[in-house]
């Protein structure tokens, strides 16, 4: 499991981080200053670091150096668009650079390609005896491959990425069709349909009454 | 074309015609001498021919005999023989009856002369390149018949020397035209130089350089115009920094403010779309609902000390006679709902200020509000008057926390927050001393700073105060 480390000193977003990561299948902790952060990286190893540029203590830039030679990837969350901030922060060794306001959905693409490209992972997700190569598009069940239509795929990824989770079936339908409106929202429960059967996942794709569908999250063994 | 070349152009055209003028004057009147000199000489020379002949046939009459072409042409002959080497043409000519044809009887003449009355004592007469004056005159001999004498005198030198002097003249009207032109030119260059100056600087300013100025003296009207030119320039440079200054404040507010905005947009945007996406458990629910509150509360309390501060610059306010101790009062009550974890010392005055009372309340408050919130529970805040020169001097004394000296320069910067995080958990927006300094600004004063870290901060103002009798 992939340790990320949330470094905020806004209460509200870091939840708002933590949750989304959470869902995701990611597991965080929350530091709200600098020298927090310091002491949480000294003390603990993770794959990844959220770090926001102004904070109380230390700042993100100063912390980006501490962390440079320990070789862990950092993405830098801030308010600070401007060019010459993200070559400031991309120069100083950067792996990623997100500008406030962003969308927790990219937020969480971002990460995890940001592991996937430092080789930490990301790249897989895992559920059961399935696992989905989300770089290369294909899915595994056991050490049987399954063919899946991109639109299938993409609908797994999403119920993947939010474990545990009910989700609404017209956002669903609107993450994975994007802006096909001739398309039907009956579609969405045809490819549910096909996902259970080929997954033979049966019991865990959850239908919820009135809301939509729901990933189970695994029990923990 | 340029001034300079007009300039000198005019000038070339004046001298040109003046010249032209005058010479020719002159010339035409020392040949009209000169031909009138001739004229007068020949005249008398034709005189004396007439003379002559008339001599010749009164004595023809005297000794009896006729008038025979024979005998004209034997006297011309002769005649002729002193006229040898002088250029000079005589002939004679008998109107008689059987002479009708118009022929001379006697000419020496190298072309054909009518024989008819001249309007004028003289005719000037071209012939070969050289010219004459033809003079002729009617006799009346006394044998009845009318005999012509017409001579020609050879002028051509004087006409010569017209030609010669006019050439010369035309040369030395070249000569110095030249001359001239070449002096205008150097003239209006050097008087045209400072309006080339003035040119050149009011490009450059044109161009952007507000700093460029002509460097022109003089007291004449191009040094006077570029006198008022630099003061101009002066005066475009002063606007345009000031300009300058207002515009970089603006972005600067505009970056500030845009940035302050993206942290809440980006809590409300992710729990709004953490709320659509999925049906999550009640708590989480409510943990969402709450963070968007809040943090709209946040945007909406910016907006407002923005639209405070916006309105402070833009209206005029107008500053009416305030009793502090009425303002003290209202303050009062106003911070009563928070003052309660602090003791609220207020100083007793029985001044007359120069204030909108509102915005006193808000300053006031504002200042009380911040030393407040940097004061631990039980702390003294004291807000008090001393006078000063033209007014009195009001203090809000706090013995919180204190502000670091590098700090408190930066305070009363818009969205600038000493403890962001600390500040966002009170609800602060960093607008408050912002909006309190332009009230002051209003006032005609500033807030004045003074803080010792963790031993408090003293905020203060001056505002002018009113004679007790105009109160009364």
């Amino acid at each position: 499991m992939n340790r990320i480390l949330i470094v905020e000193d806004e209460g509200a977003i870091a939840q708002l981080i933590f949750m989304s990561l959470a869902r995701a299948g990611y597991l965080c902790d929350i530091v709200q200053d600098g020298l927090d952060a310091a002491d949480a990286i000294e003390k603990n190893d993770y794959e990844l670091v959220l770090l926001d540029i102004m904070l109380p203590g230390l700042d993100g830039y100063e912390l980006l150096e501490y962390l440079h030679p320990m070789g862990t990837p950092v993405i830098f969350i801030t308010a600070k668009g401007s060019l010459q901030d993200r070559v400031k922060g991309l120069h100083l060794g950067a792996d990623d650079y997100i500008v406030k306001p962003f969308e927790v959905t990219e937020l969480v693409a971002r990460v995890e390609s940001v592991l996937r490209r430092t080789g930490r992972g990301g790249a897989v997700l895992c559920a059961w005896d399935v696992q989905v190569n989300t770089e290369a598009r294909t899915v595994q069940k056991g050490a049987h491959p399954v063919a899946l239509t991109p639109r299938e795929f993409d609908l797994l990824a999403q119920l993947l990425r939010n474990r545990g989770a009910a989700l609404y079936r017209d956002v669903l339908f609107e993450r994975v069709w994007g802006g096909e409106r001739d398309a039907d929202s009956r579609t969405l429960d045809l490819h549910v349909q096909r996902l259970r059967k080929k997954l033979n996942w049966h019991h865990h794709i959850v239908t919820v009454y009135k809301v939509g569908y729901m990933l189970e999250q695994e029990e923990a063994s | 074309m340029k001034f300079a070349q007009k300039l000198a152009l005019t000038m070339v055209l004046v001298l040109a015609v003046s010249f032209s003028l005058g010479g020719t004057v002159l010339l035409y009147g020392i040949f009209f001498d000169a031909l009138q000199t001739a004229a007068g000489q020949s005249e008398g020379q034709h005189a004396l021919a007439c003379y002559a002949l008339e001599n010749d046939l009164r004595a023809l009459s005297s000794r009896g005999e006729a008038l025979t072409v024979q005998h004209l042409a034997a006297y011309g002959t002769a005649q002729t023989g002193y006229l040898q080497g002088t250029a000079q043409y005589l002939a004679l000519q008998q109107t008689l009856p059987d002479n009708q044809s118009g022929t001379p009887t006697f000419s020496t003449f190298p072309w054909e002369e009518p024989l008819e009355a001249l309007p004028s004592s003289y005719r000037v007469r071209r012939n070969e390149g050289h010219t004459y004056l033809v003079f002729k005159s009617a006799l009346q001999p006394p044998q009845g018949t009318e005999v012509w004498l017409m001579t020609a005198y050879d002028v051509t030198s004087v006409f010569a020397a017209r030609s010669r002097s006019i050439w010369r003249f035309w040369w030395l009207e070249l000569a110095v035209l030249l001359c001239a032109a070449i002096a205008a030119i150097q003239l209006s260059r050097w008087l045209t130089k400072p309006l080339q100056a003035l040119t050149a600087a009011s490009e450059s300013i044109a161009q952007g350089a507000y700093t460029q100025r002509t460097g022109v003296h003089g007291q004449d009207e191009i040094g006077r115009l570029s006198q008022s030119f630099d003061i101009m320039a002066a005066a475009v440079e002063m606007r345009v920094q000031a300009l300058e200054l207002s515009v970089r404040q603006r972005d600067d507010f505009i970056a500030a403010f845009t940035h302050e905005l993206k942290t809440p947009m980006t809590a409300i945007l992710g729990y709004a779309d953490t709320l659509r996406t999925m049906q999550c458990e009640p708590r989480t629910q409510q943990q969402a609902a709450n963070y968007i509150f809040a943090e709209s509360k946040r945007i909406e309390a910016l907006s407002q000390k923005l639209l405070a501060l916006l309105e402070l610059s833009d209206k005029a306010v107008k500053l009416e006679p305030v009793r502090l101790d009425v303002a003290f009062c209202k303050a009062k009550v106003a911070l009563a709902p928070m003052g309660a974890s602090v003791e609220l010392h207020f100083a007793q005055t029985k001044d007359i200020v120069l204030a909108d009372m509102d915005l006193l309340l808000d300053l006031l408050y504002n200042l009380v509000h911040n030393a407040i919130k940097a004061s631990e529970l039980g702390d003294v805040v004291q807000i008090l008057c001393t006078a000063t020169i033209g007014g009195v001097r009001i203090s809000v004394k706090d013995n919180g926390c204190g502000i670091l000296p590098k700090q408190l320069a930066r305070v009363t910067e818009p969205f600038f927050m000493v403890d962001k995080s600390r500040a966002r958990k009170n609800g602060g927006s960093g607008m408050g001393l912002a909006v309190c300094q332009k009230i002051a600004e209003v006032h005609g004063t500033q807030l004045e700073l003074f803080s010792v870290p963790s031993k408090g901060t003293s905020v203060s103002f001056v505002l002018q105060t009113v004679e007790s009798e105009e109160q009364a």
